[in-house]
Formats: structure tokens, C-alpha cells, sequence
């Protein structure tokens, strides 16, 4: 046939090439924070006396850099390559791409200087402060029209399924964000979220949870249907199985976050679809890594020899890995020793480690000689990489998994007489530091190798050609007409209207049956009489406390389980937290729990205690708050806080707000003066650390056990 | 007293809607793709990434 109308074009490369240096700048950023927090953890003092440089407020830097500026930049570098050659067409737009590169860059930068600083929204994974929020938001649309109309202008008939899996990705990661980040704003800096207490908990576990699987998963594993059939020169092994992974990935995911909230005050049946769901997720997952390896099949002894293959195997196995111990620890009975130890963060690096870093590294050594037409200037170094990398996950998660299971079991340990074997949570501390040594040593090679494919990768840049011209290509015009008589499957590979309508049904499924009862509940919560919203002092000093991250340490949830009473007093209830704004029930007991901490010791402990933990608690490995006994508390904005969080729903009397400046400087007044005879000078009064200490007194006094 | 309410709230229905759903939805993809006419589909869609254009 003769008539084919052949169209020449180009792929955009040069946005590729920007977002591969920019995952590997930031990959090394985000690793050297970790090191420095697994170095904090071993000694407390490698926080340099610097307050931001503070666990509480350094921990949210990693996790949003290794999330979304490392992973995120290597999954655009590999969405933008791919997705041109799927469909045969140059991206939509130039312009729309070059936006979105330095749009996301300028929100890394943002978030590296807000974070530090303390500005933060307390949501884990969702810290960033709603300007923040809102231009993560505009880059995201822009990122969606670019991808979508690129999908448009598509010369390929048919939709390749890593397609599939990012077009999920971006509409699903929208939903996520947006709906979790909504929140009131007080001043430019600071909002309180709309949701409290345990609707708090269950949207931002949503959240968080979807935020893996829909961020580091879903996209990788489109990258994974490209790159591996590439890098083999074959095709996947079962398109039929790809399919399936698909739909039963994304269908089942969306339900599993509430298994982060096991033998919480979260209502029981929420509990169960989670750990239900989150068992059925290994089915697919495994699927999903089953059809990796076996792309390879009868072609081991390449892996043996090309550095590129030797990553993507090993992160498509952590991948089963990870998938199979996150079903796991989703059982209830495993979770209650799991949960609140290092297992669970030995969990995640395995994932984020051994999935997510070990493919980006085979994917960029695959793409960056193609892109800058090169060869990759040493596959010695690349080797001594990989078994650097590989060395320091296996350190860093034996001994996290060596130390949470060990922590887990001297925690709940309860002797005959019905008494806790270890009373002082300090010495579960102690046993586990040790652990935290080998830790920091698995970091710093997973750092060292990092920066070992930098070196690689810019020598190997260097050494390219330079000035080359952009390829053209050609390529078949898309004739609608042509497929016009085609039915039911065929039209559904080409629809992707339907298909993305499909894929959005899928994921709102789970997220509606999950969320609206949870805010019908809002009825049958009971407000009780008992629970008081906090005086005008303690908002602030709650301020504080989110501002310090003191949630990356402390949890204020107390499960319901014998040990925990022995330690921490009666479990917390649902009704205690309906006016956090937001929840700070936390996710790791790094330190003790504090929710009922309020009234346990007189204040003038907690003023020393927060001046120098080991003054107090010898061993401690807390930071020292020395800033709080400088800086003032801000009195003036009390007034708008409350008046924002009664908008919300906080019962406050128009009195309480009018007078809130001086009703905290009154309560500040009283304490001071109760911690005269400690001999704490009254001019203490208006420093930020009374506002802390008025917080921390009234945790979980409202429902306290009458003894 | 609260959280007992909560617990003992009758949502034993929810878990089991979702557990219909999501059958439902595994069998009807599992037959989709099953079907006879499907395989050719997939041979030619699994090549896509073999084909970036001619170059010129
Ligand atoms: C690096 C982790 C870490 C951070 C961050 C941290 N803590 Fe701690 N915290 C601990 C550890 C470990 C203990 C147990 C040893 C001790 O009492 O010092 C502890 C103990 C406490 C206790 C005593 C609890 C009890 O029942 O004995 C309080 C209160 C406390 N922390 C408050 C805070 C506050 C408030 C912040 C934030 C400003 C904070 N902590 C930040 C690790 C941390």
C-alpha cells in the first residue's frame, strides 16, 4: 500500500537529560540526610546543636527528597523517554515539559529551605506548607496536560501497558494530594487541615500509603514493562499477566492504607479492609515481579555480566520481597509487634533502597548512554556500585528488622506477676543502639555507591560527542478511521478516555467505600462531654510540637493491648482526638508514647528535660530543645488560629477567641510560677518552651482513668 | 465507652461489599482477557516498544 502517510518528527530528549542529572543530584542529597539521621539516632549529637538540623525537622527532608525529588525526577526521566516512543510522538509541548522540569526543581529547593526551618503541615509525606501544596498541584496539572495531549497527538494505535500504569499514576497521585492536603490557612505559612483526629488519620494513611504505591510503585512498574523487555531486546514475558497486574494493582491498593493504623482508635471494620486488602495485594505484586523475572528467562548469564540487568533483577526481587513482608505485617497479630519499631523502617528502605534505587540506577545506565549517544565510561565502577549498594541495604535491613523485633518483644515482655519485664523505655533504647551503628555503615555504602554512578555517569556524559543533532524519525500518521469498525477489546486499548474513566472508577472505588462512612461518623463519634478543646497555650504549644516533629519520634496512640496499659495507661479512644487538627498519633516510637503523658511528671521535668534529656533520663538519645527557652511565644495570632479552628468545627466562645492572647499569657504565668521552687526564673513566662510544657500536661488528661 | 460504640457499629457489610466488588471486577477482567481473539492483540501490542519509527 502506497498510500501511508508518513510523518517525520523528533523526540524530545533534552527534558529526559535534565530530570536523569536532576534524579541523581537529589538522590545524593536525599541519601546524605538519611546518613546524617541514622547518624543522630546513634549519637545524638550529630545534630551539631543546629535546631534545623534536628531529627524532627530533618527526617520530613528525607523522606520528601528520597520520595519526590529522587524517585519523582527518575520516574519523569523515564515517563518522558518512554512515553515519546510508546506513541511515537514528541512530547505535547515543549514548553509545558521545560515547566514542569523547573517547576518541580523550584519545589525541592522550597522544601528544602521550609522544611528545616520548621514549616511544615505535621502529615507525614504531606509536610510541605500549602503554597507549597498549591504549586505542587499547578506542576502536576501541567505534567497531565503535557502527558495527555502527547497521548493525543500519539502516531501508535495501540496503548502499551506502562502507558496504563502511568496514567493511573497521574490521576491517582492528584486525587491523593489534593484531597489530603486541604486544609485552612492561617498565614502564609501555616494551616491547620480541615480533617481531625481519626478522619485525619484515615485520609493521610490513604494518603501515605497510596503515596508508595501510587508514586513509587505504579510508575516504576510502567518504567519496569519498558525497560526490561529493552534492556533484554524481548518481550515481556506475559502481556496477558501484565494486564492483570494492572488492574488488580491498582483496584486493590487504594484500600490497604488503614493496615498503618492497626489497634488504633480506627473503627474495627476499617481496620479489617485494610489488612484484607493489603493480603490480597500480594497476589498481584508478585505477578507483577514473576512476569519481570521471567522476561529474562534463558538469558541469566547476561545478568551475570551487564551491570544494567544486574540492577533491574535485584529490584525486581526486592520488589517481591518488600510486597510479600507489607502483606505480612498488615496481619493483625504481626503488626502489633511490628508496628511503632525500626522493622517497619527497615521495610520501607528495602523498598526504597532495593526497588526504587536499584531500578533507576539500571534504567539511567541503560538511557543515559542512549540519550547522550555515548558509551558508559566504566561497567567496573558500575559493577563495584551495585555490590556497594547491595551490601548496604542488606546491612541496613538486617539490622533494622534485628532491632524492631527486638524492641517489639521487650516491649510488650510482661513477667508472671503481670508486670512489665522492661518498665523503662530507655533500656529498650539502649539494647537497640548498637543496631543503629550497623545502620549508619549500610548507609553510607548505599550513599558511597550513589555517589560512585555520579561519578560514572559524568564522566560518561563527558565523554559524548558533542553538539549532535536531534534524530528524526517517521512514522505512520494515526488514522481514526481506519479502526472505527473495531469493537469491545481492541477499542478499549485505543480509548483512553474510557480507559482513563476506567482506571479512575477503580481507584475511587475503594477510596469511597473507606471514606464516607468515616465522615458519617462524625455522628455517631459521640463528641464526649469529657474532652475539652485546648486553651489558647496549649494551641500554641501544639504548634510547636508539630513544628519540631517531634510526631517522627512519638506517637500519641495507645493501642489496646495489656503491655501497652502496663506502660502507657488505658487505650486512646476516637473521642480524644476530634479536635486535632491535625492528628499526631505518629507512625514510630523512637521515643516513648505521649498520649496520656499529660500529668505524669511535674512540670519543671519537662523543663529540664526538654533543656538536656540526659540530664534527666540518662542514655537518652531526644535532642536538646535549647532554642525554646530563647525564642517568644507568638501570643498576637492566637486569636486567628482559634477563629480558624472554629471554623472547622473546634467549639470556642467568641470570648475565648477575642481574649486568647491573654487568656495563654495568664495560663504561661501560672506554670512558671509552679516551677518557681525548681527554680525556674518567672522571666521564662512568655518563652516558647511553657507553651510546649502546657501542651504536653494536658495529653490525655480529659479521659484519664478515675483511679 | 466511645470506641466500643464504634467497634460494635454494624459495618461487617462493608468489607463484604468490597470483597463482591472487587471479585466481580477480577472475573470479568480474567474472562476479557482470556478470550481466543485477544492473543493476536497482545503479540502485536507487547512489540510496541521494538518499534520507535524508521529513522530517516
Ligand atoms: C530523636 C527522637 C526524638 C525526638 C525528635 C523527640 N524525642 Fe522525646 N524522647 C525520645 C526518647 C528516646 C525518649 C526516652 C528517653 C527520655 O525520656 O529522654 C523521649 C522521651 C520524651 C518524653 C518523656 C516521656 C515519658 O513518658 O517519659 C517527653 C515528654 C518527650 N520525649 C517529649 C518530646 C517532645 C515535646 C519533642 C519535640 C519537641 C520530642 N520529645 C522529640 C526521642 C525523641
Amino acid at each position: 500500500m502506497n498510500d501511508k502517510k508518513l510523518e517525520t518528527f523528533s523526540y524530545d530528549d533534552s527534558v529526559v537529560k535534565k530530570f536523569a542529572i536532576a534524579t541523581v543530584l537529589w538522590g545524593a542529597v536525599g541519601m546524605l540526610v538519611g546518613v546524617i539521621l541514622a547518624a543522630q539516632l546513634a549519637d545524638w549529637r550529630f545534630n551539631f546543636g543546629l535546631e534545623w538540623l534536628t531529627f524532627g525537622r530533618l527526617r520530613p527532608l528525607h523522606t520528601n527528597a528520597i520520595i519526590f525529588a529522587f524517585v519523582g525526577n527518575s520516574i519523569f526521566a523515564g515517563i518522558y523517554h518512554s512515553t515519546q516512543r510508546l506513541l511515537k510522538a514528541r512530547m505535547f509541548s515543549d514548553m509545558l515539559s521545560n515547566i514542569h522540569f523547573w517547576g518541580w526543581q523550584l519545589i525541592i529547593v522550597l522544601a528544602a529551605l521550609t522544611l528545616p526551618l520548621g514549616y511544615t503541615q505535621g502529615k507525614e509525606y504531606a509536610e510541605l506548607i500549602w503554597p507549597i501544596d498549591i504549586l505542587i498541584t499547578l506542576i502536576w496539572v501541567v505534567f497531565a496536560v503535557n502527558f495527555f495531549g502527547t497521548l493525543k497527538k500519539r502516531r501508535e494505535k495501540h496503548i502499551y501497558v506502562s502507558i496504563w500504569f502511568y496514567i493511573a499514576s497521574i490521576i491517582t497521585v492528584a486525587l491523593l494530594h489534593i484531597v489530603n492536603s486541604i486544609s485552612l490557612p492561617v498565614s502564609l505559612m501555616k494551616s491547620y487541615p480541615i480533617y481531625a483526629g481519626v478522619q485525619d488519620a484515615l485520609v493521610q494513611w490513604w494518603y501515605g500509603h497510596n503515596a508508595v504505591a501510587f508514586f513509587l510503585t505504579t510508575p516504576v512498574l510502567g518504567l519496569m514493562y519498558y525497560y526490561v523487555p529493552k534492556a533484554i531486546n524481548r518481550p515481556v514475558y506475559s502481556y496477558r499477566l501484565s494486564i492483570v497486574h494492572f488492574w488488580s494493582l491498582i483496584f486493590i491498593y487504594i484500600w490497604a492504607g488503614p493496615h498503618h493504623l492497626l489497634y488504633t482508635a480506627l473503627p474495627e471494620w476499617a481496620q479489617t479492609i485494610g489488612m484484607v486488602f493489603s493480603i490480597m495485594l500480594w497476589a498481584p505484586s508478585w505477578g507483577g515481579m514473576i512476569n519481570g523475572l521471567l522476561t529474562l528467562r534463558g538469558a541469566w548469564n547476561r545478568v551475570r555480566e551487564e551491570s544494567i540487568l544486574k540492577f533491574f533483577v535485584t529490584a525486581l526481587t526486592f520488589y517481591g520481597m518488600s510486597t510479600f513482608e507489607g502483606p505480612l505485617l498488615s496481619i493483625k497479630s504481626v503488626s502489633s509487634l511490628g508496628h511503632y519499631t525500626d522493622w517497619i523502617v527497615g521495610h520501607v528502605h528495602a523498598g526504597g533502597i532495593g526497588w526504587n534505587y536499584m531500578f533507576a540506577a539500571g534504567m539511567l545506565y541503560y538511557m543515559v548512554p542512549k540519550l547522550w549517544k555515548t558509551k558508559v565510561y566504566s561497567e567496573q565502577i558500575a559493577k563495584a556500585q551495585y555490590w556497594t549498594a547491595t551490601l548496604g541495604l542488606l546491612l541496613y535491613y538486617v539490622s533494622m528488622v534485628v532491632a524492631g523485633i527486638t524492641q517489639g518483644l521487650m516491649w510488650r515482655a510482661v513477667d508472671a506477676k503481670g508486670q512489665l519485664v522492661y518498665p523503662s523505655f530507655i533500656e529498650t533504647v539502649d539494647k537497640i543502639v548498637p543496631m543503629y551503628w550497623i545502620r549508619l555503615i549500610g548507609g553510607l555504602l548505599v550513599l558511597t555507591s550513589m555517589l560512585m554512578m555520579i561519578y560514572n555517569l559524568y564522566k560518561s556524559i563527558k565523554n559524548a560527542p558533542k553538539n549532535v543533532e536531534e534524530e528524526e524519525f517517521q512514522a505512520e500518521a494515526l488514522d481514526h478511521n481506519k479502526y472505527k469498525n473495531e469493537k469491545g477489546h481492541r477499542k478499549l486499548e485505543g480509548l483512553t478516555a474510557t480507559f482513563t474513566v476506567l482506571a479512575t472508577i477503580a481507584v475511587l472505588v475503594g477510596t469511597i467505600i473507606e471514606f464516607v462512612p468515616a465522615f458519617l461518623s462524625k455522628d455517631f463519634i459521640e463528641v464526649s462531654e469529657k474532652v475539652k478543646p485546648y486553651s489558647p497555650l496549649e494551641v500554641a504549644g501544639r504548634d510547636i510540637y508539630i513544628r519540631e516533629g517531634c510526631y517522627n519520634c512519638h506517637s500519641q496512640m495507645i493501642r489496646p493491648m495489656v503491655s501497652e496499659y502496663l506502660r502507657y495507661g488505658k487505650a486512646s479512644e476516637a473521642a480524644e482526638s476530634v479536635y486535632d487538627h491535625p492528628f499526631q498519633w505518629g507512625s514510630k516510637r523512637t521515643g516513648p508514647d505521649l498520649a496520656r503523658v499529660g500529668g505524669k511528671y511535674p512540670d519543671s521535668w519537662h523543663y529540664f528535660h526538654m533543656k538536656d534529656p540526659r540530664k534527666v533520663i540518662q542514655g537518652s538519645i531526644m535532642p536538646e530543645y535549647t532554642w525554646l527557652f530563647g525564642e517568644k511565644t507568638e501570643y498576637q495570632v492566637l486569636t486567628k488560629k482559634l477563629k480558624v479552628l472554629k471554623s472547622m468545627g473546634v467549639p470556642y466562645s467568641e470570648e475565648e477567641i477575642y481574649n486568647a492572647s491573654e487568656l495563654a499569657k495568664e495560663q504561661a504565668k501560672e506554670i512558671t510560677l509552679n516551677m518557681a521552687d525548681a527554680g525556674v526564673p518567672m522571666k521564662m513566662q512568655n518563652k516558647q518552651i511553657i507553651a510546649l510544657i502546657a501542651y504536653l500536661q494536658r495529653l490525655g488528661v480529659d479521659m484519664k482513668e478515675e483511679k | 465507652m466511645k470506641s466500643l460504640v464504634l467497634s460494635n457499629f454494624s459495618h461487617t457489610w462493608l468489607p463484604l461489599v468490597a470483597l463482591i466488588i472487587f471479585v466481580t471486577v477480577f472475573a470479568f477482567m480474567l474472562i476479557h482477557i482470556l478470550r481466543k481473539t485477544s492473543g493476536q492483540l497482545y503479540k502485536e501490542v507487547e512489540q510496541i516498544p521494538f518499534d520507535e519509527g524508521e529513522k530517516k
